[in-house]
């Protein structure tokens, strides 16, 4: 298991909200935010926000890691 | 079933064998078992006391609470089980005294503010790694709160969601390492990050990143092993 593997599967444990199970709907605009972060359409202080709605939103995550699976 | 032949000893213990409990808190455990407290910050003297409490929880129910070895799951090897629940110990004593060492120095002329409030409640005998659990959590989120989160975000969909770095230096034009560097400079930070946020809420405590990790390894063997 890697660091980063013990890390995460102790925080899905232990603190959920951090960990991956924080589960809020993707809105639209936040939607498109995904889109254009995965397009490498968005300036570097724009990256820095969606990251941040990212890692407070599994859902989102996970739509991002869907849209570039799929690429 | 991994680490059977510790259940079976700890059955054996539970039901009333000698030679079972013997093995346990023998002088051959209790002696790692300070080594270990020692050599993670408690002074012999800490450790001794608590190990001997440890060891007498293992068997005797306290407080209501049953024996401390019914909690032992097979998630791991007993030694990491009795190694967590001293080392939970050793947490809690050390801040309990540095809280009674911070108690504000006021008079009497203060008012009637109690001051019995601003003492922590009695610490009941704990089955549980809270006081563990709490420490490493609270450093990592401290240290996820500080790390870049676009780096953040690559590290978790590489980690959790399974991406492939190939597909997200692809999809952003980069070259794969430049994620890989990202990538490893969000786990660089994490790391540097948790160990300074420990030293600080923490000083005395001895604890190199290795057994850092090794520590979250054992809380989900222990904790989710024993839910599920």
């Amino acid at each position: 298991m890697t660091e980063s593997e013990t890390i995460h599967q102790f925080l899905q444990a232990f603190a959920p909200e951090i960990g991956g199970r924080s589960s809020d709907a993707v809105g639209p605009e936040l939607t498109r935010s995904i889109e254009a972060f995965a397009n490498g359409d968005l300036d570097e202080g724009k990256i820095d926000e969606v990251s941040r709605e990212l890692l407070a939103n599994e859902n989102a995550l996970e739509t991002l890691a869907l849209l570039i699976k799929g690429s | 079933m991994a680490h059977e032949e510790d259940i079976q000893l700890v059955r054996d213990a539970l039901t009333g064998s000698t030679n079972a409990c013997e093995a346990i808190r023998g002088d051959a455990n209790a002696g790692w078992l300070e080594a270990v407290l020692i050599k993670r910050g408690a002074t012999a003297t800490e450790a001794g006391d608590i190990v001997a409490d440890l060891m007498a929880d293992c068997f005797g129910a306290r407080q209501g609470k049953p024996p401390l070895l019914e909690a032992y799951n097979g998630g791991g090897p007993l030694r990491g089980f009795l190694s967590r629940a001293g080392i939970n110990r050793l947490i809690d004593l050390k801040r309990r005294q540095k809280f009674q060492g911070n108690l504000p120095d006021r008079g009497l002329e203060s008012g009637p503010t109690d001051e019995f409030d601003l003492l922590e409640g009695a610490s009941p005998i704990d089955t549980s790694d809270e006081a563990l659990i709490d420490l490493l959590r609270d450093a990592l989120l401290h240290a996820f709160a500080k790390c870049n989160p676009r780096d953040l975000v690559l590290m978790r969909l590489v980690t959790v969601h399974g991406v492939r770095q190939e597909s997200i230096a692809q999809r952003f034009g980069w070259s794969q390492s430049k994620v890989s560097r990202a990538i490893n400079n969000a786990m660089e930070q994490i790391r540097k990050e948790t160990m300074a946020e420990i030293r600080r809420t923490d000083p005395w405590l001895e604890l190199e990143w290795e057994d850092f990790l090794s520590l979250c390894r054992g809380s989900t063997d222990f904790f989710v092993g024993a839910r599920a």
